[in-house]
């Protein structure tokens, strides 16, 4: 099977995904409270009976369940149940953020833990190994929230040099995405050693050595490259779980993604919002997993499909 | 979010840490030109606003409708209904009250006139039952409105609201640019909002999660604003708020987007003045009159005579609220007495319970009839700050008398429909409640009164109270024009509040702002969706 025929094979296997997924937050958004009563909460329960009459709220279920996926093959998402935005428009505005974010933030994981955890591996047993593994446990130990706000009270309210929240400059991305970054970094540090060390363990590697060749070479030529598999794997969950909603560093430095919105749809059970979310989110990861197979035929030609 | 603790403490070291004395500078600098100041105010804001519509959801968003919208009635900050978009009032009859409009004011858009059909419209369109509102389900009584000529509206009613002009100042019922509203259809309220008042909502002025920028109203009928921009900057993390406003990123943290820990360290901040007023909105715990222990009103007075609301207040709550002293917030009608809530005093509450059958019991926990005294609090934490803490003070301080209190915490979608269902198991819940219309129904009725033929349960009846003498003082008051009748009915039925005690009043919300001192004209108000806070404000610096 081509490469083509394989993406073709996966997109169509999104589709179960999707219905299982959107079936799942809508029995658990419409069982955990009467939508109706949350929105208009002054309502009272005349109201609350046109109110359910207005929004289709008083059909079963079921109906306004096979509703709701009859719109979406329309295109339909429909409207926020307190703004009134289309759910549409709240995402596509929403992404970019998200997508920025995510993005910078796997840069910085990359940068910091790919040369971290190699070394660590290299280095094995060496006090720049301890220091290493430290310092990757912190990247992974320290939530979020701890290390954001840490880096505001340093570098935008003691140092005085970037800004505590906003977004649309460089400036803005600086302490967010190294707030997200340091946690994937931590785990990419981690990853890295742990499939380096088993790689410098085998055959070809004493092999390459025995020939020779300089060790710089045998490290990023012939243990590096073999042991990004595993590594790529991780980074593809990070960014994806990243995708998903990094809603603490969203809230932490005001950044407008995805994440926030969505979390506060699910508490004020927004449905067409979470629903939409959900779905948008969904099938992100599954394209990214999808880009992420690819690759594997790259890093590896003999990984087939 | 997680780490609250952490992140509180932290807004309030960060306050203190900004608002240290700066040592002064070295070099002395002389100018001699003012510098021209950008009249662009910046405003911290927790919350993300939802609509600026007065037909859709409106709590979280109220604070920026006061700057577009206007309403017939106005409420003062001295608590008084007074005209704004009105000269004048009366009753027709018990179910229509006539407005005589002002004259010669302008939509902000520039292109159309407020006047008595503008207003019909839009109460036309806020009753419409087949397109259902918030407005329409906060104003049950209206049935809708008719203009007489242009600048005289009758506006309808479906029973007997004697203190209507009170009802028509609060947000919702601000009138919006009708012809605007109906060409932006679902989009009013998200790409442009505007009506008569101060500022105006531009199309592309709101970045979601970020900003809304609200721009001046240049055909203001009033004294057109010195401020050309609000700016609503959305941060919701406590901390990096404190921080923003200590570097001056924002000029001023608004009502509700001061953390408590913060206000110690503004205070003693040189470039801020905390403005401060005790609010329109109290926070009481309910108690569910309809079954378990606090049936019994010995009960309930018990466990008011346990809570030491002095403590608590001032060690939960701090400068955001003062102790409550009646069942409506401190200054709102000042004609009632002082119906007394019970005071601290552990002995009565144990003579009560006593007296109700509740003796000690095993682990110091009080029993009758083999059954220990058991109770759920149940609480949201996402409405009022420190809710969560209070909730938990209060169960610690009803334990210690020997009853057993579990708190119970929901988030706020799921304290709504939990504390609307009698069937639910609890027993008490902490609830806040802002009596926006000065008037005696929404401040009463709304939480203690009962279903009957007429009217329908109201959702914040949350003790399950009846009373069928307050329901009859009830209907008398709101058939009664003659005010100082009215009045001496509300001392009665309040007085039947007082001695049945279906609620504990625990404090009065004070409304506090942190603004920079170069920001001048800030008018603070008690309602905690504010009213033309910055129609007279500018900034003068240098």
């Amino acid at each position: 099977m081509g490469v083509l025929s394989y993406a073709i094979k996966r997109l169509i296997l999104v589709i179960p995904v999707l219905l299982l997924i959107s079936s799942l937050v809508f029995l658990f958004l419409s069982a955990t409270g009467d939508i109706t009563q949350i929105v208009y909460e002054v309502a009272d329960a005349k109201q609350l009976e046109a109110i359910r009459k207005y929004y289709g709220l008083d059909q079963p279920l079921y109906y306004q369940y096979l509703n709701y996926l009859g719109k979406i093959l329309r295109g339909e998402f429909g409207r926020s149940l307190y703004s009134g935005e289309t759910v549409i428009s709240i995402v596509l505005k929403a992404f970019p953020a998200t997508l920025v974010l995510t993005i910078s933030a796997a840069v910085v994981a990359v940068m910091f833990g790919f040369p971290l955890g190699v070394i660590s591996a290299v280095r094995s047993g060496s006090i720049l190994d301890d220091v290493s593994r430290v310092l990757s446990l912190l990247g992974v130990c320290l939530p979020a929230f701890f290390t954001g706000l840490m880096l505001i009270l340093v570098f935008s309210l003691h140092l005085n040099v970037l800004p505590p929240f906003g977004y649309g400059s460089i400036q803005n991305i600086i302490l967010p995405m190294i707030t997200l970054g340091l946690v994937i970094a931590g785990n990419i540090s981690r990853i890295t050693r742990s499939a380096m060390l088993d790689v410098m363990r085998q055959d070809y590697i004493r092999t390459a050595r025995s020939k020779g060749l300089r060790e710089r070479v045998v490290v990023y030529k012939h243990g590096l490259k073999n042991a990004l598999i595993p590594i790529v794997s991780v980074l593809n969950v990070q960014v994806g779980h990243l995708l998903g909603g990094a809603v603490v560093t969203e809230t932490v430095f005001s950044w407008p993604g995805l994440g926030r919105i969505l979390v506060q749809a699910i508490l004020v059970r927004d449905v067409p919002v979470a629903l939409g979310g959900v779905l948008f989110f969904c099938t992100a990861f599954v394209v990214l997993n999808l880009l992420t197979d690819i690759l594997y035929t790259y890093i590896d030609p003999r990984v087939r499909y | 979010m997680a780490g609250g603790t952490v992140v509180g403490l932290a807004a309030g070291f960060t306050a203190g840490y900004l608002m240290a004395p700066k040592p002064a500078p070295t070099v002395p600098t002389v100018t001699t030109t003012r510098p021209v100041v950008p009249q662009i105010l910046r405003i911290g804001y927790a919350t993300n606003p939802v609509n600026l519509s007065p037909f859709k959801h409106g709590s979280t968003s109220a604070v920026l409708f006061t700057d577009i919208y206007e309403t017939l009635t106005f409420h003062t900050p001295d608590l008084k209904t007074e005209p704004l978009l009105s000269n004048s009032w009366k009753p027709v009859d018990k179910l229509h009250w006539a407005f005589e409009l002002k004259k010669g004011i302008k939509m902000a858009c520039g292109k159309y006139d407020f006047d008595a059909y503008m207003v019909q419209d839009f109460f036309t369109e806020m009753c419409n039952p087949t397109k259902p509102g918030y407005g329409w389900a906060q104003y049950r009584s209206i049935v809708g409105a008719k203009a007489s000529d242009k600048y005289n509206v009758v506006i309808e009613t479906s029973r007997p609201v004697s203190q209507l002009p009170h009802l028509t100042a609060i947000y919702p019922a601000g009138i919006a640019c009708m012809p605007h509203m109906k060409e932006y259809g679902e989009d009013w309220g998200i790409k442009a909002a505007h009506a008569t008042g101060p500022f105006m909502l531009k199309d592309g002025d709101w970045a979601k999660g970020e900003y809304v920028k609200l721009t001046v109203n240049e055909n203001y009928w009033q004294d057109i604003p010195k401020l050309k921009e609000l700016r609503y900057v959305i941060i919701p993390e406590d901390t990096t708020r404190v921080i923003a406003y200590g570097r001056g990123d924002i000029d001023n943290l608004e009502s509700h987007s001061v953390p408590p820990e913060a206000v110690a360290g503004l205070r003693g901040d040189p470039d801020t003045n905390i403005h401060s007023t005790v609010g329109l909105r109290q926070v009481a715990m309910m108690l569910r009159t309809d079954r378990g222990p606090t049936s019994d009103v010995r009960v309930r007075k018990a466990i008011a005579h346990l809570l030491d609301r002095e403590k608590i207040v001032k060690s939960v709550i701090g400068e955001l609220g003062t102790v409550a002293t009646n069942f409506v917030p401190a200054g709102l009608f000042p004609f009632l007495p002082m119906t007394g809530i019970p005071n601290y005093d552990p002995a009565k509450a144990k003579s009560l319970l006593s007296e109700a059958g509740w003796k000690p019991g095993a682990g110091g926990i009080l029993e009758k009839d083999g059954k220990p005294l058991d109770l759920v609090l149940v609480s949201t934490y996402q409405r009022d700050a420190k809710d969560k803490e209070l909730a938990e003070a209060i169960a610690g301080e009803l334990n210690k008398g020997g009853l057993n209190v579990k708190v119970r915490l929901e988030t706020m979608a799921t304290y709504t429909t939990f504390v609307r269902d009698p069937n639910n198991p609890y027993d008490m819940s902490i609830s806040g409640w802002t009596h926006q219309t000065l008037e005696w129904e929404h401040s009463t009725r709304e939480i203690y009164g009962k279903e009957t033929a007429k009217y329908t349960k109201s959702p914040y009846s949350r003790s399950q109270w009846e009373n069928p003498e307050f329901d009859r003082l009830y209907e008398e008051i709101i058939a009664e024009f003659d005010s100082a009748k009215a009045e001496k009915l509300m001392i009665e039925s309040h007085k039947i509040i007082a001695e049945e005690l279906p609620a504990i009043p625990i404090y009065d919300k004070r409304e506090l702002y942190a603004i920079k001192k170069y920001v001048k004209g800030f008018q603070v108000h008690p309602d905690e969706w504010g009213k033309f806070r910055y129609s007279k404000a500018y900034i003068e610096k240098g």
